[in-house]
């Protein structure tokens, strides 16, 4: 057994720039579906990359031993002769506070058991209470050297109504922060109640409906996933985005901010141990920013975004933290319009065209100021026509999971009931 | 026993099992722009499961050390009414064997896989970018339980996949195949050149295709699109967890299809792209074949111990975990409709105006029996004759209604590969299927 230092120390000795990126992971979770389960996950790993030549390098281990760089440089010649394979360099960020430092197992149980209420009112499907807290650190031949701790909690709720003649669709719902005392359990369970009444009794759309508002968490299912792929600079560089950069795609601002304590995708530096900070991806609809990592800003010769992301078992690709939508246009809810709140089906998308085609099992319209339970719709376009389609934002800003939102009116969806 | 499993029973464990894990792993990348090795090393650890009083406990762990058995007792949280099957002792060891064994270094693959790469760019000129994905496991697993079974699995998956990118004026293309197999290096299990053909075909259907009219319509699905649908659509339905709160759950020995419709899930497959193989489940429990639908009628659930005591059916070895970090969920193996007795393209003339959809690119499934997935390669038939190619198309419905609507199963059959995710864990899975004609909703974007 080695340390990540003198590892680093005897590939520099042997002629190698070397990073190496560890990860101590402690998990706790509780799930109550038909029978409990409860789970207690303790790791550890090390990914180590080598540079030289403009080649790279990489193995990774669950046990940090010379074998694990010996790999890597054994590998070297795999790759590419490239200029901007390049080592990081040394960064200096400004730590975040990123763990409370408090117990995370009995908030777990005690978060779980009021949630048990719920099976007074719904079909409860499953009921679900985690935590984590992982150390993080990146070192390298450059002299960087930057650790942290980060923790986050997560309680969720998957229910539907069934009985003999009906089951609806399932509805899951969750919230997550860094600690449970951020966590309001009585809205999450309203937020349940209520989604199960309106799905009880759905009718079939009759006339299509002229506009959609799709809710922050069908934000969070659809729209971020679909972002997420378009803004990485690699998808851009290699034109597999249906994006281009200094085009106009409608009127919505979008920003990766990895710098909002509250969201669990905070980072202060990135899997590179790169200093994070916000950048804005599209600008009142101009796509004028993309996210990289540093091979990638170089290839691209763009500021770097530090958003490598990465676990110990892979090279750093790209991806965002949590992406703040903003816009300055503001709507009312109006009666037929469709709120939609959940999607299925998004990973069937083409990411490189934007073409999606999902169904919706969750879904209302709004009749007489009552929500009003659609059956399934199947709701397709792509993603400029989504973003160009976007005429104004309803209601309040929430985070959901990866989004921070309002709610978001859209027009020029196609909608097959 | 393992001592783990001794020192649990000495805590008070009246059940425990040990999964062990020992994975090497490659996985390699190569685009129009770079080539790099992604992932390589050992993912080695391992998972102590307790049942303490009626309560499951569990540590998953890199550092094998006495501390584990401590953690998994402490962690046992419930109502104290967990109940499971329990088996009787058993040692075996199990090796599954490649054809073609992976002798090459990961300088010689990647050799492989650029010469792929430009055979794929130089099929055609529209096509501007291509990732090919390189994946092999070789997987080491121990299982050990204190009703004194200890099983050895070994075994190696590999996998082939390919994406491209083609734009003619403002049109975007992309399509995707992979080869996927425990038979040893893809390449040489498989011909490299239907890869490259079938990119080139796809990437051309999708460049002159048209968008289906949205709605229902008859169709003729191929066996991977068939394979999707039984475990997509039916599939999930008929895991144990799900069942009891989903539209099979009450509808065991319940006609839902016509007489010529049987699935079956099972853990071993001869098609070379079966590779949801499980001889053992990582429950220790001997695989066996279910059929989900039999000749119509629901028959049996997929099951783990806890479902197998709690359904009285007998286990059937679909308790899986991605890794030593998961706990074990019950999981599909291969998934299959069997065959019948048309040809394709009998099937094909009863259509006078539907479409014949070829390929998925995956699909969800939703307990109240809703599926979507979507289609990359298809095309209209118009009077019995397959005619032009579609693109951007999905297909939607309820399970039950669509499997009442299957009118006639093919003798063809085929086996694809996949990989299916269920709560946050993805596993290798088989899907495959005849060739079958039946009615759904098409989606499209007009």
């Amino acid at each position: 057994m080695s340390d990540p230092f003198s590892l680093v120390n005897r590939a520099k000795n042997l002629g190698y720039a070397c990073e190496i990126y560890y990860v101590e992971r402690w998990e706790y979770s509780l799930a109550k579906e038909k029978q409990y389960q409860s789970s207690n996950l303790k790791e550890m790993g090390y990914g180590v990359r080598i540079f030289k030549d403009g080649r790279v390098g990489f193995a990774f281990s669950t046990d940090l031993t010379d074998e694990v760089l010996d790999r890597a440089i054994s590998v070297l010649r795999v790759s590419e002769r490239d200029p901007n394979n390049e080592i990081p360099p040394a960064s200096k960020p400004s730590l975040l506070s990123l763990d409370r430092g408090e117990d995370l197992v009995e908030p777990s149980k005690e978060t779980l058991k009021p949630l048990e209420d719920l099976q007074e009112k719904v079909n409860v499907v499953g009921l679900y209470a985690s935590a984590t807290r992982v150390k993080v650190g990146v070192v390298n031949t450059e002299g960087l050297d930057v650790s942290e701790i980060r923790s986050s909690v997560h309680a969720g709720v998957t229910a539907n109504y069934k009985d003999q003649a009906i089951v609806t669709p399932e509805i899951y719902e969750s919230r997550s922060g860094r600690s449970f005392k951020e966590i309001q359990i009585d809205e999450l369970k309203e937020s349940v109640v209520e989604k199960v009444s309106v799905t009880k009794s759905r009718i079939k759309l009759e006339t299509k409906p002229s506009r959609i508002v799709l809710n922050t968490k069908a934000i969070s299912e659809l729209l971020y996933p679909l972002l997420s792929y378009s803004v990485n600079g690699e998808n851009v560089y290699r034109k597999r985005s249906p994006l281009d950069l200094g085009q106009v795609y409608g009127m919505i601002t979008v920003v990766d901010n990895p710098r909002n304590e509250k969201s669990e995708l905070s980072r202060s530096f990135d899997g590179e141990g790169q200093a994070t900070s916000e950048r804005t991806l599209i600008g009142k609809g101009v796509f004028q920013g993309v996210l990289t990592n540093w091979y990638w800003s170089r290839k691209m010769r763009v500021p770097n975004s530090a958003s490598a992301v990465r676990s110990y078992m892979s090279t750093p690709s790209v991806g965002p933290s949590l992406m703040q939508i903003f816009c300055d246009e503001k709507q009312e809810l109006e009666e037929n319009d469709l709120v939609v709140d959940q999607v299925q089906g998004v990973h069937t998308s083409n990411w490189d065209t934007g073409e999606f085609g999902v169904v919706v099992p969750v879904a209302w319209v709004v009749r007489k100021g009552e929500k009003v339970g659609v059956r399934e719709v199947v709701l397709s376009g792509d993603l400029k026509t989504l973003l160009r389609g976007v005429k104004g934002e309803v209601g309040s800003r929430k985070r959901v999971w990866a989004i921070e939102s309002p709610d978001l009116a859209v027009e020029g969806l196609t909608i097959v009931s | 026993m393992h001592e783990l499993l001794k020192r649990s029973e000495d805590l008070g464990a009246t059940f425990s099992d040990l999964r062990l894990y020992d994975v090497d792993e490659l996985s390699l990348f190569a685009s129009e722009t770079m080539r790099q090795v992604t992932s390589m090393g050992k993912d080695k650890g391992g998972s102590l499961r307790v049942l303490v009083s009626g309560n499951w406990g569990y540590a998953h762990f890199t550092k094998l050390n006495q501390d584990i058995v401590r953690t998994a007792v402490e962690s046992a949280y419930g109502d104290e009414r967990v109940n499971i099957v329990l088996l009787p002792p058993l040692h075996d060891r199990v090796e599954i064997r490649t054809k073609k064994p992976v002798t090459k270094s990961p300088e010689e693959i990647m050799n492989d896989m650029i010469r792929l790469r430009d055979d794929i760019m130089r099929a055609d000129p529209r096509i501007r970018s291509v990732n090919v994905r390189f994946t092999n496991s070789r997987i080491h697993k121990e299982y050990f339980s204190s009703e004194d079974r200890e099983i050895t699995l070994d075994y190696e998956l590999s996998n082939i996949s390919v994406r491209a990118i083609a734009r003619e004026g403002d049109v975007v293309a992309s399509a995707s195949t992979s080869m996927a197999t425990y038979l040893g290096y893809p390449l040489e299990v498989f011909d490299p050149n239907e890869i490259v053909e079938t990119i080139k075909r796809r990437i051309g259907n999708q460049l002159r295709g048209k968008v289906p009219k949205g709605g229902d319509s008859d169709v003729v699905l191929a066996p991977d699109v068939v394979g999707v649908f039984s475990h997509e659509a039916l599939g999930h339905l008929s895991e144990a967890d799900l069942a009891i709160n989903g539209i099979l759950g009450n509808l065991r020995g319940k006609r839902i299809a016509e007489d010529f419709v049987t699935v079956v899930d099972s853990g071993r497959s001869d098609y070379p792209m079966a590779h949801g193989i499980v001889p053992y489940d990582d429950e220790g429990v001997e695989s066996r074949d279910v059929k989900i639908v039999d000749r119509g009628v629901v028959s049996e659930f997929l099951v783990d111990r806890y479902y197998s005591a709690y359904l009285g059916e007998r286990p059937t070895g679909n308790a899986r975990a991605e890794d030593f970090r998961s706990p074990m969920l019950i999981r599909m193996r291969n998934t299959y409709m069997m065959p019948g007795d048309w040809s394709k393209e009998e099937l094909i003339r009863e259509i006078k105006d539907g479409y014949l959809l070829v390929s998925p690119l995956g699909g969800q499934t939703s307990p109240d029996g809703t599926f979507q997935f979507g289609i990359q390669e298809g095309y209209r038939i118009v009077k019995g004759e397959v005619t032009e190619p579609l693109r951007n198309v999905g297909i939607s419905g309820y399970t039950l209604e669509t499997l009442g609507r299957i009118s006639g199963v093919s003798k063809d059959f085929g086996m694809w590969p996949g990989y299916c995710g269920k709560g946050g864990q993805s596993v290798p899975v088989g899907t495959g299927g005849p060739y079958i004609k039946v009615r759904v909703k098409v989606g499209g974007n007009e």
